[in-house]
């Protein structure tokens, strides 16, 4: 056997790292597995893959021919345009939205990741009040008191036709903690009573021993944060309708559609104007698309780097 | 052979509240910011609820609109096609919570047996596309593919199905496997992503300690990886269970129609049409359906969280 | 790893929150700063972001704002509340809800004026508007048949609780029926001779250049009753089977099998499907009556011939103007309910074959002449939902007690006038433009202002906004006031058949159909409420089982099946419904 020397904390990605999937010697059944294994992967990515193409498609074709057109479109149908964009972008607020996004993203992720990775440690030690906390933050995710209530609590706080309004609520949801409190769980007992004997306190524990091994949750669960935040227009439309410096991309997307809805009511359609509701898709999708590999990379760092060792 | 791995907890005394709460009190203020985050922002306008005890009208508002107590819930419940839309209600949630909950399980069991690095991770982004586009546009192009002339429409021909519009079919039960694949469709990538992950956290060890043991793929993907991540699908299916009895129902609303009620009929889209129809905006009711359904859906959660309990697995509380 | 990742986040939280600190206490600025009197204005919907970005920019609004208003003579600005494009409710619930109103709202979505003066959200205006509003009581005056709108009563007493927008006519609608010109010039023969006709565009480049000597059997170049079309749909059967579509039909309906407004049903001797008032002022229910019977036996017949859409309850995600859009722009169809934007030769845009040459004419609903008895024919359509001559309601709440309202008042008296309204319909005229430079309108192509006075004295619209199909007359203009909206005063450049084929959509003026004007508009919350409940589930089986009679699963010719129905809508208690809008209907007018 090959002998492996696994540091515990684990920075660089090794080639040579055992990894589930590794086999040594394929035998005919594993070379059948594999086969199957890869067509499924090939079906769902291509069943995947053809709307959004299709969406793509559709955002550069004429308008005039795309409206009377029935089933997939997979070129371009007639010449292909970039009216759509155009309309799109003649709003020049749309960048300041791109920004806003970004900022509460990040805003957003971060503090709503701070609060889950704390409060899913404080779910997952055994205190007698565990059972209450975790019941009481459960709760309300199957409640809701409605529009108005909601907005009086905020406007009571002060956050209306802030910033605040749009990065705090929302952040964090029980389902984080919960995931946290399961990655939590499945760090095994010796490295928790280690720390704890070694007289680290339970801040400390957490932050140093429990954290790291916990990341590849907290992971999934800041790239499930960053896309929810990034498409999030709701709250934008409630608490900022009139700061439009404030909104964020997904609120100017739904204005602009909204405003470009009602061109046929008119002897000269401009139809440029069909071709908005792809548009919007691709201008609010691809940033994330594209920054997703990346994203995935530092998920799989954080993946074997915490990966249990010892 | 390799050992059933279990995640093992402390398995700690109980301690009388005096000591715990010496011992325990730092975790009681980690759990602070999340309290304070939750009694505001979630318990506080949960007083909206008193709507469903009203004759809520906008311009009195809440504490100013008429007390009618259970009256709402009597207008619910006797309405012809509550059952009816009670039980699409109940059909539809089953199905997301058995086949629609396995399914991005299984595709994470079959990315982890994916050998070449490359080839899985461009499969994810792939799949995670579909998450993205808008449900409107999702609902045409299903609208599309399954019409008289549509492409699926064609493509079932050829298995010698009648060529009709699916979505019109009210048979049982072309539209609930419609409107499952289609969810599938959309969420299979983007669900799969934490059971990925927590798939990749099982001990390497493990596996090479099963592999030196002759154990193939296969049999290491039930007996090694499937127990490790066993509490954490307890665990989501516990949730989705109370989840899926409310969430993603607008859906419908944009696909079905009247020759479809008696399969596609649902809670959410009953009492939309019940208190919103023609202008009218009969807020009391839709929040006594709301409640009602919320509170079915809590019971359901409690419900499998005992169950998993006694089975011995993790649960919630 | 780990730590970095917590540091970076720990970093970017850092900054965002400084940055939010200093940035995040972003509010509206308006126009305040120099002027005697700021008022706040909640409107239902903005302008098209793409032009500017804030209300207040508006280059009417500017114009008018420059003036002095008032007894004192005082300079005004005014801050809007725009709710973002499509989320005009939730918007107008919060704030309601959150008891912060603004000085004026638009009361397009509001409750009623009656529930908002007791529960004391809105002013009573009977004093003030005769006194600070002489334009708005001269135009009162000078129209009494619409005088009663301006009143609501309360308690027996009249009082005024809002300013109400006055339209110089009735406008013309965006939709309505239309129908293949081209395939009756090209496949019909004339009814009385028997020769073909002939039809053809004189101009290849201009859509609505075309010509031909079509006559109907009833005698007009126009189709006017269900025999004409009856007679259209044989043609157009002709046509698909010599241009070879086979998967066309004659007409499509909305899915329902009727609309709840009474669109083609009030052709059956009038009324609408649901409640209404009839010529002699008394509420009815349409459903069970001899005219929607006549109305369901006449679909049936065309749906057996053939003629009617065979798959039209399933379109059920379609709007009622663009059912099975589709099929229809590949110029499959022959008669549909579509948009202006189809009119002409407007579809012909080269996306199917069956589109070359494609003329649409506009129709008015027919009159029917064929089905039903006696008290089902020969009664013009009476049920249909257009505009009126009166428009939004605008309410000063009470959030404005103290503010100076003689100033406010007055503000809005101005558009009252020639002048105001026109910056109110159209926006600014060239002079006005060239005196102020306005960057919107040059930016725009509007040089020459949004429109000209021609030497009769009414307006032509300015060329640009006549090919507008964007927002820029709403961008232009300073529509969200309270004022007269200026209608047969303004040209807008229509074609001469395009402008026949919209006069025929609104032919027939609405005299049944209440639902959203006074009538319906004062009741009380628990009788709104306990209507709705009645509705939603009428409408509910109606929904379900009208489209049986039209497919044919049950007859409508049967009297067993039709009794059933009757039955069924008997049970669900109608009649209540009845006595409770009746007192309403006695009290108020429809329009």
């Amino acid at each position: 056997m090959m002998q492996k020397a696994k540091a515990k904390k684990v920075k660089k990605y090794k080639m040579e790292e055992y990894t589930p999937s590794m086999i040594e010697n394929p035998s005919v059944v594993d070379r059948v597995v594999d086969v199957v294994v890869i067509l499924i992967c090939i079906l769902v990515a291509f069943c995947s893959f053809i709307p959004m193409w299709h969406v793509a498609m559709s955002s550069l074709s004429n308008g005039k021919l795309l409206i009377t057109h029935e089933g997939l479109v997979l070129l371009p149908i007639g010449e292909w345009t970039l009216a759509g964009y155009q309309h799109l972008f003649k709003n020049s607020g749309i960048l300041q939205g791109y920004a806003n996004s970004l900022i509460n993203t990040a805003a957003a992720t971060g503090l709503g990741f701070a609060i889950s990775a704390v409060t899913g440690y404080a779910l997952s030690r055994q205190t007698r009040l565990k059972g209450v906390m975790t019941a009481f933050i459960m709760f309300p995710m199957l409640f809701s008191g409605g529009l108005v209530p909601t907005y009086m609590v905020i406007r009571s706080l002060g956050w209306v036709g802030t910033r605040w309004a749009l990065i705090i609520p929302g952040c964090t949801n029980a389902m984080f903690s919960i995931m946290m409190m399961n990655a939590y769980n499945s760090v095994p007992a010796s490295l928790y009573e280690a720390a704890r004997i070694d007289g680290a306190s339970h801040f400390r524990t957490m932050l140093q021993v429990m954290l790291p091994q916990a990341m590849n949750m907290g992971s999934v669960m800041i790239l499930q944060t960053v896309v929810a935040q990034w498409n999030s227009w709701l709250n934008a439309k409630i608490y900022v309708p009139n700061n439009k410096a404030l909104w964020p991309l997904q609120l100017w997307i739904n204005t602009i559609v909204a405003d470009n809805e009602n061109f046929l009511r008119t002897a000269n359609p401009d139809y440029g104007r069909y071709l908005i509701q792809y548009a919007v898709i691709m201008a609010a999708t691809l940033p994330l698309l594209v920054t997703f590999p990346f994203f995935q990379d530092k998920l799989e760092h954080a993946v074997i780097g915490g990966g249990v060792k010892g | 052979m390799a050992a059933k791995a279990k995640a093992v907890k402390v398995a700690a005394p109980k301690l009388s509240w005096k000591r715990d709460f010496q011992r325990n009190w730092p975790v009681y203020v980690l759990f602070l910011p999340a309290f304070l985050y939750t009694l505001v922002l979630n318990y506080t306008p949960l007083v909206g609820l008193l709507m469903a005890f009203e004759n809520y009208s906008q311009a009195r508002g809440l504490f100013g609109s008429q007390w009618v107590g259970f009256q709402n819930f009597i207008d619910l419940f006797t309405g012809e096609e509550f059952f009816r839309a009670l039980k699409n209600t109940v059909i539809i949630s089953t199905l997301k919570c058995t086949i629609g909950f396995i399914m991005p399980i299984g595709f994470a069991l079959v990315l982890s047996l994916v050998r070449n690095k490359k080839f899985k991770r461009i499969t994810q982004t792939f799949s995670y596309m579909p998450n993205f586009i808008a449900a409107v546009v999702v609902v045409a192009l299903v609208q599309n593919f399954l019409s008289d002339h549509g492409a699926i429409t064609m493509l079932l021909a050829k298995f010698g199905l009648p060529v009709q519009n699916w979505l019109a079919n009210p048979d049982v039960p072309v539209f609930w496997v419609i409107y499952l694949v289609m969810g599938i469709w959309q969420g299979l990538g983007w669900g799969s992503i934490m059971y990925v992950s927590a798939i990749a956290t099982v001990s390497g060890d493990l596996h090479e300690a099963a592999a030196i043991d002759g154990a193939t793929r296969m049999q290491r993907l039930f007996k090694i990886t499937l127990p490790c991540i066993r509490p954490m699908i307890v665990m989501m299916f516990v949730i989705g269970v109370g989840i899926n009895f409310i969430a993603g129902f607008d859906t419908i609303l944009l696909m079905y129609m009247p020759s479809t009620y008696e399969v596609a009929d649902t809670l959410y889209t009953y009492t939309y049409r019940m208190a919103f129809a023609a202008g009218a905006s009969n807020y009391g009711l839709s929040t006594a359906s709301g409640l009602f359904q919320s509170i079915v859906a809590t019971t359901l959660l409690v419900g499998s969280n005992a169950i998993s309990r006694k089975m011995g697995e993790s649960s919630l509380f | 790893m780990k730590k970095t990742l917590k540091r970076v986040f720990g970093a970017v939280l850092g900054t965002t929150m400084a940055m939010s600190l200093l940035a995040g206490c972003g509010g509206g600025d308006g126009t305040s700063g120099n002027a005697d009197e700021t008022y706040t204005m909640w409107i239902y919907s903005g302008q098209d972001a793409a032009y500017y970005l804030d209300y207040e920019e508006n280059p009417a609004l500017q114009y008018a704002l420059q003036k002095k208003y008032g007894p004192d003579e005082k300079s005004l600005a005014i801050d809007f509340w725009v709710p973002p494009s499509g989320s005009a409710a939730d918007n107008y619930s919060t704030m309601m809800g959150s008891g912060d109103y603004p000085d004026v709202i638009d009361g397009s979505i509001s409750d009623a004026p009656t529930v908002m003066y007791e529960t004391g959200q809105i002013m009573d205006l009977t004093e003030l508007i005769p006194q600070y509003m002489p334009n708005y009581m001269k135009y009162l005056e000078e129209h009494p048949e619409i005088e009663h709108k301006a009143y609501v009563d309360i308690d027996g007493e009249k009082k005024m609780l809002f300013i109400r927008t006055m339209n110089e006519d009735r406008d013309y609608t965006y939709s309505g029926v239309e129908y293949r010109r081209d395939w009756i010039a090209k496949y019909g023969t004339n009814p009385e001779t028997g020769e073909a006709f002939s039809g053809e565009f004189t101009d290849e480049d201009d859509p609505d250049s075309w010509v031909d000597d079509v006559v109907f059997p009833s005698g007009g170049s126009d189709p006017i009753y269900i025999s004409d079309w009856e007679w259209m749909f044989e043609i157009f059967d002709k046509a698909m089977e010599a241009e070879g579509i086979t998967d066309g039909y004659c007409l499509s309906v909305y899915y329902p099998g009727f609309t709840w407004n009474g669109d083609f049903t009030s052709s059956f001797g009038g009324g609408s499907p649901l409640w209404y008032e009839d010529l002699d002022g008394k509420v009815q229910f349409g459903a069970d009556k001899p005219q929607f019977r006549a109305l369901m036996q006449c679909l049936n017949t065309w749906y057996k011939k053939g003629w009617l859409d065979q798959s039209f309850n399933q379109r059920t995600s379609d709007a009622h103007y663009a059912i099975d859009d589709t099929t229809t722009r590949q110029g499959k169809v022959g008669l549909w309910v579509g948009l202006e934007s189809q009119l002409g030769g407007r579809m012909d845009v080269g996306a199917s074959e069956y589109t070359e040459g494609i003329c649409s004419y506009g129709a008015p609903w027919p009159i029917n002449d064929v089905y039903g008895d006696e008290s089902c024919k020969n009664v013009e359509p009476n049920a249909v939902e257009y505009t009126g001559l009166t428009g939004t309601t605008w309410y000063i709440t009470t959030a404005a007690e103290g503010k100076d309202l003689g100033t406010l008042l007055s503000f809005f008296d101005y558009f009252y006038t020639e002048e105001g309204a026109l910056l109110k319909s159209l926006g600014l005229s060239k002079e006005q433009v060239e005196e102020t430079q306005n960057q919107i309108y040059l930016d725009n192509g509007l040089e020459n202002g949004a429109y000209s006075v021609k030497e009769d004295g009414t307006y032509l619209l300015d060329p640009v906004l006549q090919k507008d199909s964007g927002g820029l007359a709403k961008a232009a203009a300073f529509t969200m006031v309270p004022g007269i909206t200026l209608v047969s005063s303004v040209d807008k450049g229509y074609a001469e058949n395009y402008e026949h084929s919209k006069a025929l959509w609104t032919l027939y003026p609405n005299k049944t159909f209440f639902q959203g004007s006074d009538v319906t508009s004062y009741m009380t919350e628990e009788e709104t409420k306990n209507n709705g409940n009645i509705h939603a589930k009428i409408l509910d089986y109606m929904t379900v089982n009208a489209p049986n009679f039209i497919m044919g699963k049950t007859d409508p010719y049967d009297d067993g099946d039709w009794n059933d129905w009757c039955k069924m809508l008997e049970k669900y208690g109608y009649a209540k419904v009845n006595d409770v809008i009746q007192p309403y209907a006695d009290k108020y007018e429809i329009d």
